[in-house]
């Protein structure tokens, strides 16, 4: 059985704070023992979802970000407001689903729960 | 956030520094700060970004916008020294065939 840690981070639905949210992401996935490369493409793909949620101007004041940090890598869940049907429905997204797609190894957006998840394994930079 | 530099040239080019970040809190001042330092120029750019560490989607959007501009007037625009991380994000989106990226 894999044993897994999970860090939970809640910030306000605000631009300034999504610097906050890859700081943390730094310290999670240097904890977790990603190398330096990977690290900034996970936060860099962590950066542009929150991104993308905040641009949709949702009525949620807040957004929760799970990190989970499994054996083989990390699995980053992130709850979109139930007001935004999806993050990448313009033109504009098109650069934004390119990057994240390139940078983690699995990227899905649960319409159901309401949850975009991404994942990234241990040895496996870009 | 970001540092934005103009005013040198080179090879008869205007350069203008970023430094920074550029994010979604930053972009809408980086945009309006770009486009005030192109409004009168009528030469090539050159976008030195050897102190830019972190751009995003937002961001390259800026950067697509002003070359359209530039290009209208007939110039270019040139990104210097770009780190491997901003590069990469270039690559990624296949920006980097849009513009010209130099090493110096």
């Amino acid at each position: 059985m894999k044993q897994t840690d999970t860090v939970s981070l809640c910030i306000p639905m605000k631009a300034e704070y999504v610097s906050i949210a890859r700081l943390t992401a730094s310290g999670i996935t240097s904890r977790a023992g990603f190398d330096i490369d990977t690290i900034e493409d996970i936060k860099v793909a962590l950066s542009e979802v929150l991104g993308k949620i905040i641009e949709k101007k949702p009525l949620t004041d807040r957004i929760n970000i799970d990190f989970v940090c499994q054996s083989d890598g990390i699995r980053i869940n992130i709850n979109i407001p139930d007001n935004i049907p999806d993050l990448f429905d313009n033109e504009d997204d098109k650069f934004a689903l390119a990057i994240i797609r390139s940078l983690m190894d699995e990227m899905e957006m649960i319409k159901q729960e309401h949850i975009i998840t991404m994942v990234k394994k241990l040895g496996k930079a870009v | 956030m970001f540092e934005l530099s103009t005013g040198n040239s080179d090879n008869n080019r205007y350069v203008i520094s970023v430094k920074g970040e550029i994010d979604i809190y930053s972009a809408p001042g980086f945009k309006e700060s770009l486009y005030q330092s192109i409004s009168d120029v009528g030469q090539d750019i050159v976008l030195d970004c050897s102190d830019l560490t972190y751009i995003d989607s937002m961001g390259l959007g800026i950067l697509v916008g002003v070359l359209k501009r530039v290009k209208e007037k007939g110039n270019n625009m040139i990104i210097r020294n770009p780190r491997s991380t901003v590069r990469k994000l270039f690559r990624i989106t296949g920006l980097d065939k849009a513009f010209v990226i130099e090493e110096v």
